[in-house]
């Protein structure tokens, strides 16, 4: 690998990355534009500020790209890596790299950063929020800035190490991210119990006995109406045509009438 | 009802947050309980407004625009939601009665940012052409810029014109309604459990739920507890498919021999 970019060079990279990874967002090409914006100060270097040669090569990487954002710095390492080489075919390989690991790495970010620590965290934000107190909040910024910073420096580590830096961590990878999903399932099903409150209006009464039907339901299966709530949108999530904005106006709508009607309480 | 200094504070927060939030993506863990703090400090009422944004990121929690999917702006609805609940003095029911028809509504302002950005990415592909390349920041900061404004323009619209509208819905909501908004926010935080569950990898390890949902309602435990729990079966699990992909290699190694 050629040695051509200094730190500073990777640095502005990154920095423009930072600003612009998701911008200008669109459904054409979703997230490349700042990709091209972002790799410019390390092509003007590598081709000596070529701007024919610049230009024909931005047409490729305009293409579409979209990936989770912080999972982008590794990517756009790796990618500025080959590009360095300056081989004839480097933007064909960069660009097809970038196309190869945009999925993976959307999915294990995705797994990670948003399901996993921004439920755990977010929980955790939310419930001493509740009772008057911000410190919930605090302790999950400072988690966020940990990774955040983690990620700021493994652009570096991916630039470094090229693609070999992914590739060869691909099955463990893959492992922690298995493993992030058990987590995530633990806390869902916690949630579950503690976050939905869903219960019954309805009360029965047996001659004298008065018995409201939650506390029945609740004594076969505790939170019974969160569980039955749960598993009804679950099923109405993989219906033809579903999209959770819908699923959100059809819960709203359907709180305000069974509430009205006296079935939920 | 809200002063211009009030004004000013919170749509100027609305639009610095957003500029920040879409690219950076720093403060986004709980961000609805930042959007109650910061608005209730703005209003002079912290505690309202952590109980808003509480109460807004539980509903929140799950829903996330994975792959580049809009879903409700439940921090858009904090906002508007605290600043109502301390303005007139409805609480945490104001609150809710504003901020999820608003979080709700937030959707659309996604999806016409980001239709938006079809004319901002042609803009920055005609400046490659041209050789101008340092002009593609223009268009990659703008369409930030121009989608924090787009965002910040309701919360304007419902602080200054639509005040008086929405203090007047407010104060004559029929009782049904303000019931039926109360049992949305507890059925609400079950959708994004749900959208969990489709994402998440249910059919190997949907047993899991099983444990979490018994540690919290038969034993009781706090999340923190049950996390921590949790970590140690995820980290058991994990070690369990370090092993399982080690191991194949070794066992099958004579097998050819004969």
């Amino acid at each position: 690998m050629s040695n051509v970019l200094t730190k500073k060079d990777l640095r502005r990279c990154l920095n423009r990355y930072i600003f612009t990874r998701q911008s200008p967002f669109n459904y054409e090409t979703m997230q490349s534009g700042g990709w091209v914006y972002s790799i410019h100060p390390a092509m003007e270097k590598i081709y000596d500020g070529d701007a024919d040669v610049l230009a024909e090569k931005y047409k490729d990487h305009f293409k579409f790209y979209n990936t989770h954002p912080w999972m982008g710095n590794i990517i756009l390492g790796a990618c500025i890596a080959i590009e360095s080489t300056k081989d004839p075919d480097a933007t064909k390989q960069a660009v097809e790299m970038r196309t190869a690991l945009m999925g993976p790495l959307a999915g294990i970010g995705d797994a990670i950063i948003w399901i996993m620590f921004m439920t755990i965290l977010g929980a955790i934000a939310a419930y001493m929020a509740l009772e008057g107190s911000i410190v919930g909040w605090v302790i999950a910024e400072a988690v966020q800035l940990v990774i955040w910073f983690a990620f700021y420096k493994l652009f570096f580590v991916a630039y470094d190490q090229g693609v070999s830096f992914v590739t060869t961590r691909s099955a463990q990878l893959q492992h922690i991210t298995e493993a992030a999903s058990v987590l995530g399932l633990s806390v869902v099903g916690a949630l579950v119990a503690s976050t939905v409150n869903v219960k019954f209006g309805i009360t029965m009464s047996y001659g004298e006995v008065v018995q409201p039907l939650n506390d029945l339901l609740d004594s076969i299966i505790p939170h019974f109406g969160n569980v039955v709530t749960v598993a009804l949108i679950y099923w109405g999530l993989g219906r033809k045509g579903m999209t959770s904005g819908k699923m959100i106006v059809i819960v709203l709508i359907a709180a305000i009438v069974l509430s009205a009607i006296g079935i939920l309480a | 009802m809200f002063t211009p200094i009030q004004v000013l504070l919170v749509c100027a927060w609305m639009w610095g947050f957003t500029v920040i939030g879409m690219s950076v993506q720093l403060f986004s863990y709980g961000v609805a309980v930042l959007h109650g703090f910061v608005t209730g400090l703005i209003m002079g009422d912290v505690t309202t407004g952590l109980t808003v944004g509480g109460t807004l990121c539980l509903m929140g929690l799950g829903v996330g625009g994975y792959g580049g999917s809009s879903v409700p702006d439940y921090a858009m609805g904090t906002v508007v939601g605290t600043v109502f609940a301390i303005a007139t003095g409805g609480g945490v029911e104001a609150g809710l009665a504003t901020g999820i028809p608003v979080a709700t509504l937030g959707t659309q302002f996604d999806i016409l940012a980001k239709m938006s950005g079809s004319f901002f990415i042609h803009k920055q592909m005609d400046c490659a052409e041209k050789h101008q390349f340092d002009k593609m920041g223009i268009w990659a900061h703008g369409w930030n810029i121009f989608r924090a404004t787009l965002y910040t323009l309701p919360i304007l619209l419902v602080m200054t014109v639509g005040s008086g509208i929405i203090t007047t819905l407010l104060a004559n909501m029929p009782p049904w309604l303000i019931k039926g908004l109360n049992t949305a926010a507890g059925m609400l935080p079950a959708v994004g459990f749900a959208i969990l569950m489709k994402y998440l990898p249910i059919r190997e390890y949907g047993v899991f739920m099983i444990f979490g949902f018994a540690a919290a309602s038969y034993l009781g435990l706090s999340m923190v507890a049950i996390s921590l729990f949790a970590f140690v079966a995820a980290y058991m699990v994990y070690k369990g498919l370090e092993k399982g992909s080690a191991a194949p290699a070794v066992s099958n190694g004579g097998d050819y021999d004969e």
